[in-house]
């Protein structure tokens, strides 16, 4: 079986079942065991009173370690599982824990449904379930604006780089992906504690995101409808400060007629952010439905493309 | 403080460097209404209980209605200095540009803060370039105006880059009519208003932010529960809800300032710029000037940037004005 077919078998699975909440109890998540070994190492190697290059370059072995490690066990069971019917199930099972589309879009929809009915405590709780900034700062454009940032650069993040790498390398490439993208948002942070530490992961995070988020963004700007939407995306995507995440973040914004990013506040300092389509409104609730309607479609799109891959592929 | 040509108002050591000096002395050196507001009646609770929220918000209310703005989106602080150090650990642009000359401490502090900063005689033409523009409306020491729409252009295209206005309006009481308080809470916009130099009690140390929620939020929690005394906020409530005190004042002072000119331009000075509380003043040698002036008992603010200028006050009374005349016709 070729490698989309694989991903396009995974990603079905995950659109179906997502990643139960029973099997989560359970077992948790093989994200979640990787975030334990990486704060092992982290509580390891990262010492403060190692000089910034030292750091760094102890947070650069670590990263190499462990996606090493998770890649070649990904490679062993890739290869060690029989070439069967039942051999192909499990690898379908493991590859479709890795992608989080349903995941996703839960997450935003439970920000959606109380911001709707103005209960902005809820909202707010739900919000910091996906973001990093201080939520009792955020009023309803705030928490809107939040979400759909999310909901953007995930959908390149955890949606389309998985993808995209799996359908490349398989089995291996999507958990060399997973493992990068986890180490980064563990400890890619422009803090005293991970700036060192994390630099190396972070570097490496934009790199893996560079096609995915271009990618991301023309899907969205595209299933948007919105002929504005691409030349946003070209003009205010460079203006965002992650490398990425302005592409798919552009392409939303217009896509919805909303301004995102701009100034927010982290740890009680306002920052200096560009707006990315800064002529559009604040978002309120009811953009952050048109914002999920919208990633339904652009995921119908990148399915179809998938599975349209697939097939061509296997004849 | 070792230097008089930061403030000015160093009496103390105007004093001690001219012992011989005519009394009492005269102090033009600060640019502060010499006729400050007169009812200073304090209630004991003004005094003996913390602040309440309710003498705060008496204080915000008045003052908000005075500037024409909504009393949301202001905060009120021990006088605009304090908010100039602390904003920029609030705001955190990396680039700032900066009216040139104006109140030196914005520079100090963006310098200080670690921004690139840019001192320029034209601070909007960089609308396009830096991440914060700072400009004091009416400006200190040359009075220049600053056109109310042009400054909301430019805070929009600072804006769109997530970048702020500063408007420092310290003298904006003596020309409400180029104040964009009532544009206040705007996103990327921040004025500084100041109690002490139009009302002539700036030892009351009493201020206000104006910007958006988020800014206000965290300026708000670096100033702590108390940031304003019970006695600054009773007499600031009274003075704010005073219009027809600031009706009158803005009048004398006009006058004072024209009678100012008068004995300035019969002694052949020319005035440069100014506002109605200081006149500025070029002259080939002014620390010449200066000095003429400090021999006959006259303090006068000189400026460490420039030897061709000096900034005068108003005299507060026909004895003082006509020292002055003597002492400028040696």
């Amino acid at each position: 079986m070729t490698t989309v077919a694989l991903i396009t078998l995974a990603w079905t699975l995950e659109i179906i079942c997502g990643w139960p909440n029973w099997l989560y109890k359970r077992i948790r998540h093989p994200v979640v065991w990787f975030g334990s070994l990486v704060s092992v190492a982290e509580r390891a190697l990262n010492r403060k009173t190692w000089a910034h290059q030292t750091r760094y370059i102890a947070g650069m072995i670590s990263t190499v370690s462990l996606v090493g490690v998770a890649t070649i066990m990904a490679w062993g069971i890739a290869k060690l599982l029989p070439q069967n019917w039942w051999g192909v199930a499990i690898e379908v099972l493991i590859a479709s824990s890795l992608i989080a589309s349903r995941s996703l879009y839960t997450h935003v929809a439970a920000v959606a449904k109380p911001l709707m009915s103005n209960d902005l405590e809820k909202a707010r709780n739900a919000v910091s379930m996906i973001v990093g900034r201080d939520p009792t700062q955020l009023d309803e454009a705030g928490i809107a604006r939040a979400s759909l940032e999310s909901l953007a650069e995930n959908t390149s993040d955890g949606v389309t780089a998985p993808l995209f790498w799996g359908a490349l390398f398989g089995l291996p490439g999507l958990v060399a992906y997973k493992a990068i993208n986890t180490l980064d948002s563990m400890t890619g942070h422009r803090n005293d504690r991970y700036a060192a530490f994390g630099g190396f992961a972070a570097r490496l995070d934009d790199v893996a995101n560079f096609i995915p988020a271009r990618v991301t963004g023309a899907l969205i700007a595209l299933t948007s409808l919105k002929p504005t939407a691409f030349k946003t995306m070209f003009d205010d995507a460079s203006k965002h400060r992650s490398p990425n995440a302005g592409w798919p973040e552009a392409a939303m914004a217009d896509g919805l007629s909303v301004r995102l990013s701009g100034p927010r506040s982290y740890d009680d300092q306002i920052t200096t952010d560009p707006w990315l389509n800064s002529d559009g409104r604040d978002p309120d609730a009811n953009d952050i439905e048109a914002g999920l309607k919208l990633y339904r479609r652009s995921l119908a799109l990148t399915y179809c493309a998938l599975a349209l891959l697939a097939l061509s592929l296997a004849l | 403080m070792t230097s008089d040509t930061r403030h000015g108002g160093a009496l103390d050591l105007m004093r001690t460097a001219y012992p011989d000096a005519p009394q009492p002395w005269i102090d033009l050196s600060t640019g502060l209404n010499p006729w400050p507001y007169p009812d200073l009646m304090l209630s004991a609770e003004a005094l003996a209980h913390l602040p309440t929220q309710q003498m705060y918000d008496a204080c915000r209310d008045a003052m908000a209605s005075a500037f024409g703005g909504k009393p949301d989106t202001l905060i009120l602080s021990p006088g605009s200095e304090l908010q100039i150090r602390l904003l920029p650990d609030v705001i955190t642009p990396r680039s700032v540009a900066i009216l040139s000359p104006t109140y030196g401490d914005h520079a100090e502090a963006w310098t200080q803060a670690g921004a690139d900063v840019i001192e320029t005689p034209d601070p909007l033409s960089y609308t396009d370039e830096v991440d914060a523009i700072v400009i004091t409306n009416p400006n200190n020491p040359d009075g220049r105006l600053f056109d109310p729409e042009a400054l909301d252009a430019a805070r929009i295209a600072l804006n769109n880059r997530g970048g702020w206005l500063i408007i420092d309006e310290a003298y904006a009481d003596l020309m409400p009519e180029y104040s964009i308080v009532s544009g206040g809470g705007a996103d990327g916009l921040v004025i500084l208003r100041s109690f002490g130099k139009f009302f002539g009690l700036a030892g009351l140390r009493l201020g206000a932010l104006i910007a958006s929620e988020p800014v206000l939020k965290a300026m708000a929690n670096r100033l702590g529960v108390w940031p304003v005394s019970g006695a600054a906020l009773q007499i600031g409530a009274r003075a704010y809800a005073d219009i027809a005190w600031q009706d009158q004042t803005r009048d004398k002072l006009k006058a004072a300032m024209d009678r100012l000119d008068t004995i300035l331009k019969s002694v052949g000075l020319s005035t440069v710029g100014g506002t109605s509380l200081f006149r500025l003043i070029e002259t080939p040698n002014a620390h010449v000037l200066f000095d003429q002036l400090a021999r006959a008992g006259i303090y006068v603010r000189r400026f460490e940037t420039s030897k061709t200028h000096l900034r005068i006050g108003l005299p507060p009374n026909p004895e003082a004005e006509a020292r002055l005349a003597a002492a400028l016709s040696l």
